[in-house]
């Protein structure tokens, strides 16, 4: 008998004290509602928690009904129409030196993601890159190409670009004049080839009497590592404080 | 001293060595190569002031130099 297989379903009378055992049976029976597949996978096996075992089941927002088939989570019927965006993660960050997203929210569930980090404040001028990230590690191999270009607020051509190096570049920020914000798509970090990344960034110059600057960029790292989450680093420690969101494509 | 903080998530907690030393690293390549393109646009200066000296228009300069 597995872990969920259930022996009963009780009926509980008016004034009947009841056991944990009796209570957990119940509290255990429902299908629990979670608005992403982290929060799901989250809230299984910590200390309190019921160990995730074959036969549970889970509403996850987005995707529909899932059971859980003792290795992994079987989707049942079509999902729910969400929209084009499904809200992943987010968090907000105060003067760290680097920012990665939770581990796991790139997952076979989608193809494709779409992350913005805004930076609000930074202590000093600092230089801003990007590393994708597997089971809890940044990948800090020479395979990351960058290609930006743009403009900036005099009309003159700008370029941020960098070849085999052991990370995406995507720019910086002046410390007095802070508007930095980057909107990227991370392309298949999860599927077994080139995780690439399209978008673009724009920010206050070092020094910022060298104007704000605009830059369209795509990068590429050419492995098949399954990626499933990306870091933001600093150059300068304990400097950034912003906001980041994470946003998956609907493959449907 | 501690070492910088790293936020995963919700999670905040201090570099590993590993991770510092990596950070450290980093900074160090990006120096570098800063200071590279920083001398490689001096010189690009430089040789527009010379050859504006000599005479040359800028449209020749840009000929020149290819920008």
């Amino acid at each position: 008998m597995g872990a969920n297989a259930q022996t009963t379903v009780p009926t509980f009378t008016a004034s009947q004290v009841l056991t944990a055992d009796q209570q957990n049976q119940s509290a255990r029976t429902g299908v629990p509602v979670f608005a992403t597949t982290i929060t799901r996978d989250a809230a299984f096996g910590g200390t309190g928690e019921k160990t995730l075992a074959e036969g549970q089941l889970a509403y996850v927002e987005g995707t529909g009904l899932q059971t859980y088939n003792g290795s992994s989570w079987v989707t049942w019927g079509a999902a729910p129409s969400t929209g084009a965006l499904i809200y992943l993660t987010g968090a907000s960050f105060t003067t760290q030196t680097s920012v990665s997203l939770p581990s796991n929210t790139f997952t076979s569930t989608y193809r494709n993601y779409r992350v913005i980090f805004q930076v609000t404040a930074v202590t000093a001028d600092s230089d801003f890159t990007l590393r994708l990230r597997a089971s809890g590690s940044d990948d800090s191999t020479a395979n990351y190409r960058t290609a930006g270009s743009g403009i900036n607020s005099s009309a003159s051509a700008v370029t941020r670009c960098n070849n085999l190096a052991t990370s995406f570049t995507v720019g910086e920020s002046d410390n007095t004049e802070v508007a930095y914000s980057l909107v990227l798509d991370v392309i298949s970090p999860q599927v077994a080839t080139d995780t690439n990344i399209h978008g673009g960034y724009c920010f206050f110059d070092k020094p910022v009497s060298s104007g704000y600057i605009n830059i369209s960029v795509s990068g590429n790292h050419q492995t098949t590592t399954q990626f499933d989450s990306l870091s933001f680093i600093s150059s300068v420690a304990s400097s950034i404080t912003g906001i980041y969101r994470v946003y998956a494509y609907a493959d449907s | 001293m501690p070492r910088p903080t790293i936020q995963i998530g919700d999670e905040v907690r201090e570099m590993t060595a590993d991770e510092y030393a990596q950070w450290q690293a980093d900074n160090k390549a990006h120096a570098a190569a800063a200071a590279a393109a920083d001398a490689k646009a001096a010189a690009l200066a430089s040789a527009r002031a010379k050859l504006a000296a000599l005479g040359l228009t800028d449209v020749e300069v840009a000929a020149l130099l290819g920008a």
